[in-house]
C-alpha cells in the first residue's frame, strides 16, 4: 500500500477547499439537537444495570473504536455467542457503537455480519462545504436507525450505551437514549472528517478522542464483569512520512495511550491484531 | 487484497483472539 495516493490528496484537498470556501460557517444547523449525553459521574449516579438472577454478576461487553477494523467486532461475537454468553450491557466507541447497537438491538451475529457487508460504503458518504469536516455523517446515522428498526436507544432488549467526546468540556460523554443514529454519528464524528454533532450545550465528537474502549463507563452503568474489545491498538502501524500517514500515526498514538490504563480495568481484554487501511 | 479479503481476516481475526481469550478464562478457572 502507498502511503500517500490520489486518495488521500484528494481528501485533503476536498477538505481544504471546503474549509476556504465555507469560512467561519457555524456547524449547529441541525434543528433536533435531542442527544442528553452525560459524564460518568452522572452516570454513576443513575440506578445500576442489575440482572435478573442475583447470584449471576452484570457482565458488560465493551466495543472499542477504529474504522473498518470493527468488522473485527462480528467475530468476537460469533464467538462470545457459540460459547454462549450474553453479555447484560453493551458499550461502545465509534465503530464499536455501530456494531454494538445492532447487536443489543436485538440482531445476531450473522445478521450484523450480513447488513455490514452489504451496505455500500459509498453510500454512507454525504459530503459537505462545512469547516467542521467534509462529511456530515447523516447517512450513516440513517442506516443505522434503519438497522435498528427506528427503536430508541433505550427500547433496546439490551442495556446499550454510545461513547462520545464533548468539545467543549474535553471529557468523554455517554449517549444512552433517544435515536441509536445520531448517538452513533457523534460516537464515530472523525475529528477533520465528520462534521461534530451538534447538542443542547455544544458539540460531540469521536469518543476515541477521550475512551477508545469505554472500561470504565460500563462498571458506571453497572457492570460487574467487563469483557473489551480493543480492534485499534495492536495491530501493524502504517508505514511512511507522508502528511495523512503521520497525522494517523500521531492519532494512533495519543489515542491508544489516553486508553491503556482503562483497557488495563476490564477484567478481560480481548485484543485481536489488525491490518487495515482505515 | 480486495476489501472483502480485509474484512475476512478482520472478522477471523476477532474470532480466533476471543475464542484464545475465552479459552484462558476457562483454563484460569479449572
Amino acid at each position: 500500500m502507498k502511503p500517500f495516493n490520489a486518495r488521500y490528496f484528494s481528501v485533503i484537498v476536498a477538505a481544504l477547499l471546503a474549509t476556504v470556501i465555507s469560512g467561519c460557517a457555524n456547524t449547529r444547523t441541525d434543528a433536533s439537537l435531542d442527544l442528553t449525553p452525560r459524564l460518568i459521574a452522572e452516570v454513576k449516579l443513575a440506578a445500576p444495570v442489575t440482572t435478573t438472577d442475583a447470584r449471576r454478576p452484570t457482565v458488560a461487553l465493551v466495543l472499542g473504536g477504529g474504522g473498518l477494523r470493527g468488522f473485527a467486532h462480528m467475530g468476537v461475537l460469533r464467538a462470545l455467542e457459540e460459547a454462549g454468553i450474553r453479555p447484560d450491557i453493551v458499550v461502545g466507541t465509534s465503530a464499536g457503537a455501530v456494531v454494538g447497537a445492532a447487536y443489543a438491538s436485538g440482531m445476531t451475529p450473522a445478521q450484523i455480519e450480513s447488513a455490514a457487508r452489504n451496505v455500500k460504503l459509498s453510500s454512507l458518504v454525504d459530503w459537505t462545504l462545512n469547516s467542521g469536516g467534509i462529511m456530515r455523517g447523516k447517512n450513516l446515522a440513517r442506516w443505522i436507525d434503519t438497522v435498528t428498526a427506528g427503536v430508541p436507544i433505550e427500547k433496546f432488549p439490551l442495556r446499550f450505551a454510545a461513547v462520545a467526546s464533548d468539545l467543549q468540556s474535553e471529557r468523554a460523554v455517554l449517549l444512552d437514549s433517544g435515536s441509536a443514529g445520531r448517538a452513533i454519528q457523534a460516537s464515530a464524528a472523525v475529528p477533520g472528517i465528520t462534521v461534530p454533532v451538534p447538542y443542547k450545550n455544544g458539540h460531540l465528537i469521536d469518543g476515541g478522542i477521550t475512551s477508545l474502549v469505554p472500561v470504565r463507563f460500563a462498571r458506571a452503568m453497572g457492570a460487574d464483569f467487563v469483557i473489551a474489545v480493543d480492534i485499534y491498538c495492536q495491530g501493524p502501524r502504517a508505514d511512511g512520512l507522508g502528511a495523512p500517514t503521520v497525522i494517523n500515526r500521531v492519532m494512533h498514538t495519543q489515542s491508544c495511550l489516553v486508553a491503556a490504563p482503562e483497557m488495563a480495568e476490564a477484567d478481560v481484554l480481548i485484543a485481536p491484531a489488525i491490518r487495515c487501511r482505515a | 487484497m480486495t476489501a472483502k479479503d480485509e474484512q475476512d481476516r478482520a472478522i477471523q481475526a476477532g474470532y480466533e483472539a476471543a475464542r484464545a481469550a475465552l479459552a484462558r478464562i476457562v483454563a484460569g478457572a479449572a
